[in-house]
């Protein structure tokens, strides 16, 4: 009884198309997205040659233009496109109708905090402005700004039996090293006779710096002389502390 | 009264020109800082305790022998310091 080889009589599944492979008809490949069928004995011919191969199911734009783990796909005024995975802790931002969306920074967001509470006792009654607490924050953006929490909590101790009333004066000023600027200030009355009195005072601001070299936020006070002082620092109940938060824009 | 209160309180007696103190440092209206010997401060410190509780004593003891001569129906006069124990000034 004579033998005749039909040869492949139904398809055979290689895989994924490899140059170096030797296909015959009726192999099944998958390239870029879509699969083919081989129809002519062939080694290194892309599927893509029709001298050798026919599409079996096309996987269409989505399937040949995500390539890469983290791409996001959207649409231009043309067709699908692909958006690359961005910067980590990047987040998408949609630039309106007509325009393609972007990886970018979270805005209005918290970059870092300073905190600084003095714990060296602190009297003054002198018209010289010196520093309760202090902290240093180096900006990573120019054009962030920062949020400036001060506060003290202290005694005024009046030494004259009986006098006129006296001022003492509070203030937050930006140190860059070679510039100091006030950013912020606030006068306080203190009472005629002699006694103690205990007293919160706080002040808050925003800055813009406009640098990103280190610089010192100190919040300082003064008196107005003639017995008047003012104490600090020195228990937890008298104490001075400041907060800077660097904000993005 | 705590323990800062009373050093600057000493230190103002020692030296006049320190009207700003930062922990164990004085500093004068310029912003200098003034040398302060610390046995010194401490013996000041001490001496005001002292001035303090003798005047406490004094007033509590002025209080009682005002109150023992108007008890007494003696006629004996009143101190001054008697009278600002009692009554205040």
């Amino acid at each position: 009884m004579a033998i005749i080889d039909l040869g492949k009589v139904s398809i055979t599944w290689r895989g994924t198309y490899a140059g170096g492979t030797a296909y015959t008809p009726k192999d099944a490949v998958y390239y870029n997205g879509t699969s083919y069928i081989c129809t002519a004995n062939t080694t290194g011919n892309l599927p893509t040659d029709t001298s050798y191969w026919n599409k079996m199911a096309e996987g269409g734009d989505v399937a040949t233009t995500l390539t890469t783990q983290g791409d996001v796909l959207y649409r231009d005024g043309s067709g699908l496109q692909r958006l690359g995975a961005g910067t980590s802790g990047h987040f998408l931002k949609t630039q309106g109708t007509g325009a393609n969306p972007v990886w970018a920074e979270a805005g209005g967001g918290l970059v870092q905090t300073q905190f600084a509470s003095s714990n060296s006792s602190y009297q003054n009654g002198s018209q010289t402005f010196s520093s309760m607490v202090e902290a240093t924050i180096t900006p990573t953006s120019a054009s962030n700004k920062i949020i400036v929490l001060a506060n003290t909590t202290g005694y005024y101790f009046n030494a004259n039996s009986n006098g006129t009333d006296r001022n003492h004066y509070f203030r937050i000023v930006r140190d860059t090293g070679s510039d100091v600027a006030t950013i912020s200030a606030e006068q306080r009355s203190d009472m005629q006779t002699s006694s103690f009195r205990v007293d919160n005072t706080s002040m808050f601001d925003r800055d813009d710096p406009n640098t990103t070299s280190a610089i010192t936020y100190k919040f300082q006070m003064k008196g107005q002389g003639g017995g008047w002082d003012y104490y600090t620092n020195h228990n937890s109940t008298h104490a001075s502390q400041i907060i800077l938060m660097e904000v993005s824009v | 009264m705590d323990a800062f209160f009373k050093r600057v309180q000493a230190i103002k007696v020692l030296y006049p020109s320190v009207v700003r103190n930062e922990g164990d440092k004085g500093f004068d209206d310029n912003g200098d800082e003034v040398s302060m010997n610390e046995t010194d401060i401490t013996n000041k410190i001490t001496e005001q305790d002292t001035e303090r509780a003798n005047a406490a004593t004094k007033k509590t003891n002025d209080k009682a022998s005002g109150i023992a001569k108007l008890k007494a129906d003696t006629w004996s006069p009143l101190t001054a310091d008697e009278v600002t124990a009692l009554f205040g000034e």
